[in-house]
């Protein structure tokens, strides 16, 4: 005779009606209580208006063609046809019209460049991203450069709107990239004098803004070096922008490097790889892979700090909006400035939060595959 | 077990002449003399902190000794980058944390060394490679990546690495340490297999059953010395010193 | 083996040799670069030395906070310029940090509606550039702002207009100093209290109510004292005469574009660190501490803080950092900051480009440094001793 007591199964049953369903999800997440309630009414009615306004300014009584300041006189809708007057400015810069189809298929290779990494994962397309990631540069640079392969010169100065951002922007990213990597390695090493060399050029840069080694360079080149002054203002721009963010590039591969498990080196030199053996098949692989996410948040810091060279004189995206609006057509009171303003923070935010979404996916992507 | 000579009289395979080591102000290592015959296999045991992982992994020069000799099949263990390159070929290791390398398979990690340092071509690796898989029996998970296995399925992929590179000596770092219980025995089955074959084997591990099976000597260290040595029955059985009394009632009564 | 290979094989020479080649590398480049330097300079008929930092600067700048007149140096001018520097990142720092503290608290709500706007709010300032946010504030918002006569007034008491902010200034009368001294006394009896109290707790178990004590000391004492003396403190409140306002103190509008552009964008990030800081303290840790039965206020305050601090306050200090160093952006608007007065006005000037560039990263290295070895105290003082 047993002592066990069994039941009978059960059939689950559905959530009381103010637990579940949208109504339960307002209660509880809107509703909570008394002081939430207030906040939720109170950011509604605020959150409203802005939406309100914004759709108004933005859509509804914006102008969207036009060709002067008079086109656009108040306050009440965007003056988008600033935009649309000026675009040519802002897509091409200064080139001139003939050689238009250059910057064109550079537009196309920086877009080839992004798909190719935005879609391509794993070690089969390993091949793909290397080739593209050497090719951009170059062949956008020749593109741009002209002089060689038959192609009429263009000099630097003529860069402008979005095509100098994006100049500016990959040279920060693909010029600082394999230079950071060494100078982690060189801090990661042993050996003491180039451990404290590269510690101190990292710290050195990191310590400094940004404005200011522009302007360093840009003055002192010609100073430092033999023939110096005939290197192009842009071009030690370009310099400046990649030394200065190989130290931040740096420390991202130093923290990947960190993050690599003392085990693994000891297991290669146990199975007898040679230094450079270790490094080539077995950390760096792994040590790059951890350190996407935080270069990613680096080549977004990148793209946002291309808008400084307006402060030396360049007419990026942000210079050349500048610039145009104090063309005497389009001067005029500030709610022009407003419009620009808004457009060139859109073109922004549309790269800047495009990058970080893709960071955050590469994040997710890591962390199934462990 | 059966009894393989061990050639001491032809010379040791690996020898520990008044080795002493420093971890900064701390000694590590005190005034340390070995012997170990070709095909020997010994356990060495322990409290934690006595200097055990140092001990062997000063043999292939992951820890560096301050003072004595260690000599390994005749070469002299020094700061000479040959010597510890041809030494390191001679010595495998395996890690209590398997240490495989996760971004490779698990072909790919017994192909690497082979490839990158015997500088065999890959086809002829991946054919060396897939026997000691199945010596491990794990040749059915070849294309699978670290990550997908067990702890035990991992740890008999590092053993299988350490061999593809045709050691002399097998060192053995407190391997089923980190393991669940279940998966210890599979470990442990692989190296009593290698002990039969004659691989000379030092093994850091707390499991008492293997030393009785399968180790020729039981070494007991405490506080950076070795304090005692025997043949495993008469250590387990009858320890003389007081230290080894005190660990040996600590571990036995689970 | 002959001894010369083996020396080559020794991995200790190997290494000492690769080094010794690095250095002289090192040196080589140096002095090339010197000679050059040396070279051109000479070509450029530029001069060098620093006696320029003696001479008379002739230029005025717009806000001083020690006196600086026409006659002063460009020495002057460089301290001029470095405290404006310093108040300018001080205030953002203070402003960013409350804003971003509830920023982070938002985030954290259980209001679905609240952390989507903080949300949005730290995706937007996020990711747009800086120096776009400053023109907005300076070029678009403060240029629409009506002039003086129609000023935004807040309560009548401050008065925002096109150029610039207008706030009360205090007066400082007779007997001021003791309401100071009786400040200052509070704050040392404060913190000498809260020891006696927790000492007090350690001993006996008994808790004292240090909160209210301290309001009591910090508030009523120096009103008290203030009022023996006939309340020597008031506020000059700025009221509009015939066209310019009389008493208060002005705010230039670019310090006050750069300090809403700097505080909006940099509580965005702040908000980040501090939000990531607490919610990497394991949440194991918030349970069991209400299983001992610690009250909500006792778990934070005792338990998450403390953890949470570790984790925020390097990144923190990491962002203080670049909030100083974008500073310099102010010289696009022409705030009288460091950068504007050594790339701006003097280089223009003298034209002693090496010594001025020299003078520019020294000073923002320096006060890089600084922050970098408070960072470090603070890291040592507060670390967890591990096995």
């Amino acid at each position: 005779m047993s002592n066990a007591i069994v039941r009978i199964h059960a059939n689950s049953r559905e959530a009381p009606v103010n637990d579940r369903g949208f109504i339960g999800w307002v209660r509880s997440n809107l509703f909570s209580t008394w002081y939430h309630s207030i906040i939720t009414v109170l950011l509604f009615w605020v959150v409203g208006n802005i939406v309100i306004f914004l759709f108004e300014w933005g859509f509804l009584n914006a102008v969207w063609v036009g060709e002067s300041a008079k086109a656009c006189p108040n306050l009440e809708g965007a003056c988008w046809a600033f935009i649309t007057d000026r675009w040519r400015l802002i897509v091409y810069g200064l080139v001139p019209k003939q050689l238009h189809w250059r910057i064109n298929l550079f537009y196309l290779l920086a877009i080839a460049t992004a798909i190719v990494f935005i879609f391509s994962f794993g070690k089969q397309d390993k091949q793909i991203r290397a080739v593209f990631f050497i090719a951009f540069p170059i062949i956008g640079y020749f593109l741009l450069r002209g002089g060689s392969f038959g192609l009429q010169s263009v000099e630097p100065d003529k860069w402008g709107g979005l095509v100098l951002t994006l100049v500016v922007a990959s040279c920060g990213i693909f010029g600082a990239i394999p230079l950071g990597l060494l100078l982690a390695l060189g801090r990661y090493s042993n050996l003491p004098v180039l451990k404290r060399v590269c510690a101190g050029f990292i710290e050195f840069w990191r310590g400094v803004p940004l404005i200011v080694v522009i302007v360093t360079f840009v003055a002192l080149l010609p100073i430092f070096i033999p023939d110096g002054a005939k290197i192009d203002i842009v071009i030690r721009t370009l310099i400046a922008f990649a030394v200065f963010n190989s130290a931040y590039m740096a420390e991202v591969f130093r923290g990947g490097l960190q993050s690599i498990d003392s085990g693994q080196f000891e297991a290669s030199k146990s199975i007898g790889l040679s230094y450079w053996q270790m490094m080539g098949h077995i950390i760096l692989p792994q040590a790059i892979r951890n350190s996407v996410p935080a270069l990613v948040n680096t080549c977004i810091s990148v793209f946002k700090e291309t808008t400084l060279i307006l402060l030396i004189g360049f007419s990026d995206l942000l210079g050349i909006i500048h610039i145009s609006l104090e063309d005497p057509i389009w001067l005029g009171p500030p709610h022009i400035f407003a419009s620009a303003y808004t457009f060139v923070a859109i073109v922004f935010f549309l790269f800047c939060y495009g990058m970080s979404r893709y960071s955050r996916r590469l994040e997710n992507r890591s962390n199934i595959s462990q | 077990m059966n009894e393989k000579r061990m050639d001491i009289e032809a010379g040791p395979i690996i020898q520990f002449d008044k080795v002493n080591k420093w971890f900064e102000n701390f000694h590590v290592l005190k005034d340390i003399d070995l012997k170990v015959g070709r095909g020997e296999r010994i356990v060495i045991c322990g409290p934690s902190g006595s200097g055990k992982s140092t001990l062997i992994r000063c043999i292939n020069r992951l820890e560096e000794h301050q003072e004595g000799n260690i000599i390994v099949d005749g070469i002299e263990l020094t700061d000479d980058v040959k010597n510890i390159d041809a030494i390191r070929s001679e010595v495998g290791m395996v890690f209590q944390s398997f240490n495989l390398f996760p971004h490779l398979s698990v072909i790919d990690n017994l192909i690497i060394g082979q490839h990158l340092v015997r500088k065999l071509p890959k086809s002829a690796a991946a054919e060396i490679a897939m026997t000691y898989l199945q010596r491990v029996k794990i040749d059915d998970q070849a294309e699978k990546f670290p990550g997908q296995l067990s702890g035990g399925q991992q740890q008999r992929v590092a053993i299988a690495r350490s061999l593809c590179m045709k050691p002399k000596i097998m060192l053995f770092d407190e391997v089923t340490s980190a393991l669940d219980p279940e998966m210890v025995k599979e470990v442990l089955d692989v190296m009593i297999d290698l002990a039969r074959e004659g691989m000379t084997m030092l093994v850091v591990t707390h499991e008492m059953g293997f030393a009785r099976e399968v180790a020729n000597r039981v070494m007991f260290m405490d506080e950076g010395q070795i304090i005692e040595e025997n043949e495993p029955s008469a250590f387990f059985d009858d320890p003389q010193s007081d230290r080894a009394k005190l660990f040996l009632s600590q571990i036995l009564h689970q | 083996m002959n001894n010369l290979t083996r020396l080559w094989y020794s991995a200790k020479i190997r290494t000492n040799f690769y080094q010794a080649c690095l250095v002289l590398g090192i040196l080589f480049l140096a002095v090339w670069v010197v000679d050059t330097s040396a070279t051109n300079l000479e070509k450029l008929g530029i001069k060098t030395g620093l006696d320029f930092l003696s001479t008379e600067a002739g230029f005025a700048i717009s806000q001083t906070l020690i006196p600086f007149s026409s006659t002063s140096t460009y020495g002057d001018a460089i301290v001029v310029c470095i405290l404006n520097t310093i108040l300018l990142s001080v205030t953002a720092i203070i402003l960013s940090t409350i804003l971003g503290f509830f920023i982070a608290i938002s985030k954290l709500s259980d209001n679905w509606l609240l952390n989507q706007v903080a949300s949005i709010y730290v995706e937007i300032f996020r990711n747009i550039p800086l120096l776009l946010q400053l023109f907005f504030w300076y070029f678009a918002v403060l240029k629409l702002l009506p002039n003086k006569r129609e000023s935004i007034s807040f309560a009548d008491v401050a008065f925002l207009n096109i150029e610039g902010l207008v706030i009360p200034s205090p007066i400082f009368g007779n007997g001021s100093q003791y309401v100071l001294y009786a400040i200052i006394f509070g704050i040392f009896a404060s913190v000498a209290l809260k020891l006696w109290a927790k000492k007090r707790q350690k001993n006996t178990g008994q808790t004292f109510p240090v909160f209210w004590s301290i309001v009591g000391i910090l508030i009523c004492l120096p009103v008290i004292v203030a009022a023996i003396n006939g309340f020597p403190i008031s506020w000059k409140i700025p009221v509009f005469g015939k066209f310019n306002f009389q008493g208060g103190t002005e705010l230039l509008p670019e310090f006050v574009a750069m300090l809403f552009g700097l505080t909006l964008y940099n509580a965005a990030f702040i908000g980040e660190i501090i939000r990531a800081g607490i919610m990497s303290v394991n949440k194991g840790q918030r349970e069991a501490a209400a299983s001992i039965g610690l009250a909500p206020n006792q778990i934070n305050s005792e338990i998450i803080i403390p953890q949470a601090l570790r984790l925020i306050v390097p990144p923190l200090a990491n962002q203080y950092l670049n909030l100083m160093k974008s500073t310099a952006l102010a010289s696009a608007i022409a705030y009288p900051d460091l950068f504007w007065a050594v790339n701006g006005a003097i280089l223009v000037q003298t034209g002693q480009v090496i010594e001025l560039q020299a003078i520019t990263l020294g000073a923002y290295l320096g006060i890089s440094l600084l922050i970098a070895l408070s960072m470090n105290t603070y890291n040592h003082l507060t670390r967890i001793e591990e096995r």
